[in-house]
C-alpha cells in the first residue's frame, strides 16, 4: 500500500491511515495525556508522513507503522520542548473521558461499563509507571518497535531499553496484584 | 549536545534499582511482549473519521 501510494495511486494513503489510525492516535494519546493535542499531534503526524513520503524519504522496510510512530514521538519531544520554552500550563488538564472505541458502540450497556472499566484501570496503571518505562512500552506496543529502535528513540543504550521494559513489566505486574485488578472481560 | 528529556510525569514509589528478587536475569522478550499484548489489546483509541478526513482535506 505504500509503494501504491508512492506511484501515485493516492487513495491508498486514505487506507494506510485508516489501517493505522487507531494504533498511532492511541500511542500520542497516552503519551501527552490531552485529548486536544493528541488529535492535532495525530494530524501533524500523518501530515509529515504524507510530505515524507511523497519527498521519498520513506525506505520500505516493511515497518510502516514504526516509522509513523517514530515521526510522532519526534513531534511530540518537539512538543514538549516548546512547551517547556514556554513554560506553559499541565498537560493532564484538559484530560477528558475517552471511552470512544468504536468497537465498544455494539456492545450492550453491561459490557460496555465492563470495558470502560477495563479501559480505565489499564490506563491508570500505564500512568502510574515512571515516563521512561511508560515510553519504551508504549513505543514496543503500540508501534512494533524493535529495542534496537527504542535505544535510538530515546537515545540510550540498548540495555538501557531492555532494563526500562524489563522494569516496567515488574512494575505492572506488581501493580496488577496491589489493586487486584481483574482485567478481562467476562 | 543538547538532551531534551522526555521524562514529564514520575509517581513516587518505584524505585529501579530496588528490584524484587524475583527478577529474571534476563528479560524474555516474547513473554513480555505477550503479556503487554494480554494487558493493552483493550486499551486502544479511536480518533474517528473526521481527524481522517481532516488530514485528506489539508493534503
Amino acid at each position: 500500500m505504500v509503494q501504491a501510494y508512492i506511484k501515485g495511486d493516492h487513495s491508498a494513503i486514505e487506507v494506510l491511515i485508516n489501517r493505522h489510525r487507531s494504533k498511532v492516535y492511541t500511542y500520542i494519546l497516552l503519551t501527552i495525556k490531552n485529548q486536544q493535542l493528541a488529535e492535532d499531534l495525530f494530524q501533524e503526524t500523518f501530515i509529515k508522513v504524507i510530505q515524507s513520503l511523497r519527498g521519498g524519504k520513506y525506505k520500505d522496510n516493511g515497518k510502516f507503522l514504526s516509522w509513523v510512530i517514530r515521526i510522532a514521538h519526534n513531534l511530540i519531544i518537539d512538543h514538549f520542548r516548546k512547551e517547556k520554552q514556554m513554560n506553559s500550563i499541565s498537560n493532564d488538564d484538559s484530560e477528558v473521558d475517552l471511552f470512544n472505541s468504536k468497537k465498544l458502540s455494539d456492545s450492550n450497556i453491561e459490557e460496555l461499563i465492563i470495558n470502560s472499566q477495563i479501559k480505565s484501570e489499564i490506563r491508570i496503571l500505564i500512568n502510574e509507571l515512571p515516563d521512561d518505562q511508560r515510553e519504551v512500552v508504549l513505543l514496543r506496543h503500540y508501534g512494533g518497535l524493535s529495542f534496537k529502535e527504542i535505544a535510538d528513540q530515546t537515545d540510550v543504550s540498548i540495555n538501557t531499553a531492555l532494563g526500562r521494559m524489563r522494569y516496567a513489566l515488574i512494575n505492572l505486574r506488581k501493580l496488577i496484584q496491589e489493586k487486584k485488578l481483574s482485567l478481562t472481560v467476562y | 549536545m543538547v538532551k531534551v528529556s522526555t521524562l514529564f510525569h514520575r509517581v513516587d514509589g518505584f524505585d529501579e534499582l530496588n528490584a524484587s528478587s524475583t527478577t529474571p536475569d534476563m528479560l524474555d522478550q516474547d513473554l513480555g511482549d505477550q503479556f503487554l499484548e494480554d494487558m493493552l489489546t483493550p486499551l486502544i483509541y479511536d480518533p474517528g473519521e473526521k481527524l481522517v478526513k481532516a488530514i485528506l482535506e489539508k493534503i
